[in-house]
């Protein structure tokens, strides 16, 4: 996806970052386990939190094991499996799919409608296996889509399509949980569109592309505008989290979302700051 | 029944407190922990019941029928004290997104505030040294045990 739902590393506890490589890489060897070798560059750190957050809250049982792959072919790596695996992996391969489709729709680019075609079998099988998400991030996609092409600069309307893809893909059982999920993928979507815009802000500039903040004149006025705007909705999603019941690895959750989360936003402050 | 002695916590327990109870207890009474026990449907009952209760205090503390985010407080992270309930942003144009509660936002900030502030990442802005020297000189006036006089030590 976008790579902005990241743990601040040096935060962490060693033994933490050491549990979420393995998190990490466990998702990456159940994506080669369920959709192919190619699946695996759709590994993203966004769904790998997904797959922890699932199973802190459903206090699912994990396996652990070491195995080989083609990025540490020498040194075998420790990973960690869980339930929940097959649906982030399936989560991947559905927003990697759409975001493929919604370039090549976009865009034309050859790059896109390759990558689209290689994944359009694997997408089809995670479709049927999930119909509920992938009907509602289609529909919110598109959605999506159509008010970029209008070149739309309400950011509010824009990221709440992307929110309510991403609540839809966070629900991942009807059960007692699937309010406070829903409602943290939904402001987390959002905080995730406005941070990519933000991030995207000088190189769509640059190439003379949409971006939401394209009235903004200065990065540093855009980084002003868009501050409240992810403090605002990522402090709603905190709330959510903080009603569901995460015990296990919440240490390493709180550093994504109160932490981690802005370590892009924190380097492009910097970048700024630098340069004045 | 009172979903507080459902879990065995004190209706002022800390979320985190309700958190690792319910863990604990559905962990217990969970259907797969149970297949082979005579008692599974009774287990079964009980598991539905911490999963009821666990459901409808946190529908409370979130409806704040308690007044848990006004109430000043304290949860585990210690030193909230409701401060940031009224946000310090303006809602403004954001119109809900599907979400009828207009205070959700609004609360998220006690949460945010409170753990990110940036608190517990960003390093605190609690003068270590100032307390430090308060506590001696506190202890040295007021403590027996400290040369003062004011205080009998045990």
């Amino acid at each position: 996806m976008f790579g902005y739902v990241r743990v601040r590393k040096p935060e962490l506890k060693i033994k933490e970052y050491d549990l979420y490589r393995r998190y990490y890489c466990g998702l990456c060897r159940s994506l080669k386990k369920n959709y192919g070798v190619s699946s695996e560059l759709l590994l993203s750190y966004d769904l790998t939190f997904l797959k922890l957050l699932l199973t802190s809250v459903y206090d699912l049982k994990t396996t652990d094991y070491r195995s080989r792959c083609i990025a540490h072919p020498l040194r075998k790596q420790r990973r960690t499996e869980s339930e929940a695996d097959e649906y982030a992996a399936s989560m991947s391969i559905l927003l990697g799919y759409l975001h493929f489709e919604d370039d090549k729709a976009d865009s034309g680019k050859a790059g896109a409608s390759a990558m689209s075609f290689v994944y359009r079998k694997r997408a089809k099988a995670a479709m049927e296996a999930y119909p509920r998400q992938a009907g509602t991030l289609s529909a919110e996609l598109k959605a999506l889509h159509e008010l970029e092409q209008e070149k739309s600069c309400d950011i509010e309307s824009l990221s709440e399509h992307f929110g309510n893809a991403l609540g839809e893909i966070f629900v991942w059982k009807d059960d007692i949980f699937a309010q406070d999920l829903r409602q943290m993928g939904f402001f987390l979507g959002k905080f995730i569109y406005v941070m990519d815009a933000v991030d995207d802000w000088e190189k769509d500039r640059k190439h003379g592309e949409f971006n939401p903040f394209s009235n903004e004149s200065s990065k540093k006025a855009v980084l002003e505008k868009a501050k409240p705007v992810l403090y605002e909705n990522i402090s709603a999603s905190a709330e959510a989290f903080e009603m569901l019941p995460a015990v296990d690895n919440v240490g390493i959750l709180r550093n994504i979302i109160y932490a981690g989360v802005w370590n892009r936003f924190d380097k492009l402050t910097e970048e700024l700051n630098e340069s004045i | 029944m009172n979903p507080y002695d459902v879990l065995g916590v004190s209706p002022n327990a800390t979320d985190e407190e309700i958190k690792h109870a319910y863990r604990e207890l559905s962990r217990k009474y969970h259907p797969d922990a149970n297949a082979n026990n005579p008692l599974k449907d009774l287990a079964e009952e009980k598991f539905k019941q911490v999963q009821e209760a666990y459901e409808e205090i946190m529908k409370e503390r979130r409806s704040g029928q308690r007044g848990y985010y006004g109430s000043g407080q304290s949860n585990s992270n210690g030193g909230y004290n409701g401060s940031y309930n009224n946000g310090n942003y303006n809602n403004g144009n954001y119109n809900g997104g599907g979400y009828s509660n207009p205070n959700y936002q609004d609360r998220g900030y006690a949460y945010y505030g409170q753990r990110n502030g940036r608190d517990p990442y960003r390093g605190s802005s609690d003068c270590d040294m100032c307390d430090a020297c308060c506590t001696l000189w506190c202890s040295d006036k007021c403590c027996e045990a400290m040369g003062g006089d004011l205080c009998t030590c045990m």
